[in-house]
C-alpha cells in the first residue's frame, strides 16, 4: 500500500525529492484534466500543472493539512487557470477542437462500450466535440464547478474550498451549468 | 424533511442535483428515489442528469488521458532546485557569523586605505595679472573694449580704415 499524502508531504519537507515526485505523478492527470477542460489549450494546460506542482512545493510550508493536499493543489491549479485566463482574455486562443484532424486526441469516449464501427466512432467523437465546446462556452466559474464535480468526482464540500466560496454557492453553479448543458445537448441525451 | 412524506414534483426538482451527486443525507435521499420511482418525469430527469453526468466526464477524460505528461517532473524537478538554493542561500545568509562581517569590514578597510590618492583636481587656468580683458568689439572690428585688471581701467582701442 502506498503512502498516504500527508505522509508525502512530511517526507517533502524532510528533504526527500522523491516523496514530492510521487504526489506529482498521483496528481497530475487529474490538474492537467482541470486546467484543460478550463482553458481549452493542451501547451497552456501543461504549463498550469507544471507551475501548479512548482508553487506548491514553495509553498509546502504554508500547508497546515487542514484540507486535503489535493484539494488544496487543486486550487492552486484553479487560482492559476484563472489567472492565465485574465492575461490572455486581449489574445483569441485556438481552441483544440478548431486543430487540424489527426492533431488532436483520440476522442472515442472512453468509458462507455468501445465502438467498433467507423460509423460509431465518429458519433462519439462528434458528441465529445460538441459536449467540450458547451463546456467552453460556460463561464469560468460554471465550468469550474462542471468540472471539479463530473471529472474530479469531488464533493459539495470540497468544491467549496477549492473556489473558496459557500457550499450553497456550489450547488446554485453547479445547478445552472447542468441546466445549461441540458439545453444545448438535449438531443445527445 | 421527512422521509415518511411523499415529495411533491416541485421539491424533487430542487433536489435532482443532490440526489444524483449522493449528497442528500438519507432520508431525503430515500425520499426522492421514492417519488422517482413512481413518477415517470422525475424519473426520466433523474436518468438525463445520470447521462449528462456520464458524458462530460468521459468526454473530457479522454482528451486529458491524451496529454503527454512526460515532461512535467523534469521541469517541476527543476523549479525544486532553483526553490531549493535560494532557500539554501537565504539561510547561509542569515547564519553568517560576526566575525565573518567584521571581518570583511576590516578587509574592506584596509584595502581602501592602501588605495591610492585621488589627483588633486586640476585648476582651472586663472588668467594672468596684468592681462587685459576683451569686453566688447563692435561687429565691424574698428574699435574695442579692453578692461586692465590691474589699474581697473578701461582702454578703448580704435584701429583704422585698413585694420592697423
Amino acid at each position: 500500500m502506498g503512502s498516504s499524502d500527508w505522509e508525502l508531504v512530511q517526507r517533502t519537507r524532510a528533504g526527500d525529492r522523491d516523496a514530492f515526485r510521487e504526489l506529482v505523478e498521483r496528481y497530475q492527470r487529474k490538474i492537467a484534466a482541470l486546467a484543460l477542460g478550463m482553458l481549452r489549450n493542451r501547451e497552456d494546460a501543461l504549463d498550469v500543472v507544471q507551475e501548479t506542482f512548482t508553487k506548491a512545493y514553495e509553498s509546502l510550508g504554508r500547508f497546515k493539512g487542514d484540507a486535503a493536499f489535493y484539494t488544496w493543489v487543486y486550487r492552486i491549479a484553479y487560482n492559476l487557470c484563472v489567472d492565465h485566463q485574465r492575461r490572455s482574455a486581449k489574445q483569441p486562443q485556438m481552441s483544440l477542437d478548431a486543430e487540424e484532424p489527426g492533431q488532436g486526441p483520440p476522442t472515442v469516449l472512453a468509458a462507455g462500450p468501445r465502438p467498433d464501427q467507423p460509423f460509431d466512432r465518429a458519433r462519439d467523437s462528434e458528441i465529445a466535440r460538441r459536449v467540450r465546446e458547451a463546456i467552453a462556452d460556460l463561464t469560468p466559474d460554471h465550468r469550474a464547478v462542471i468540472l471539479l464535480r463530473e471529472l474530479e468526482g469531488l464533493s459539495y464540500a470540497e468544491i467549496s474550498q477549492v473556489l473558496e466560496c459557500p457550499k450553497g454557492t456550489v450547488m446554485s453553479r453547479l445547478h445552472y451549468a447542468r441546466r445549461q448543458l441540458q439545453r444545448r445537448l438535449r438531443e445527445l441525451l | 424533511m421527512s422521509a415518511e412524506r411523499v415529495m411533491t414534483c416541485a421539491e424533487v426538482e430542487g433536489l435532482l442535483d443532490a440526489f444524483v451527486d449522493a449528497e442528500l443525507p438519507a432520508p431525503a435521499l430515500l425520499a426522492v428515489a421514492r417519488h422517482a420511482g413512481g413518477c415517470e418525469a422525475c424519473d426520466a430527469a433523474v436518468r438525463e442528469l445520470t447521462a449528462l453526468r456520464e458524458v462530460v466526464e468521459r468526454s473530457v477524460v479522454v482528451e486529458a488521458e491524451a496529454l503527454d505528461l512526460a515532461r512535467v517532473w523534469p521541469v517541476v524537478s527543476q523549479g525544486v532546485e532553483r526553490h531549493d538554493a535560494r532557500v539554501e542561500w537565504r539561510r547561509r545568509l542569515r547564519t553568517v557569523p560576526a566575525w565573518g562581517v567584521a571581518l570583511a569590514v576590516a578587509a574592506s578597510a584596509v584595502l581602501w586605505l592602501r588605495s591610492p590618492e585621488p589627483e588633486p583636481a586640476r585648476l582651472a587656468a586663472a588668467p594672468r595679472r596684468n592681462q587685459a580683458v576683451i569686453e566688447r568689439i563692435d561687429s565691424s572690428g574698428h574699435f574695442e573694449l579692453r578692461r586692465d585688471r590691474k589699474y581697473g581701467t578701461t582702454l578703448i582701442m580704435v584701429s583704422d580704415q585698413a585694420g592697423q
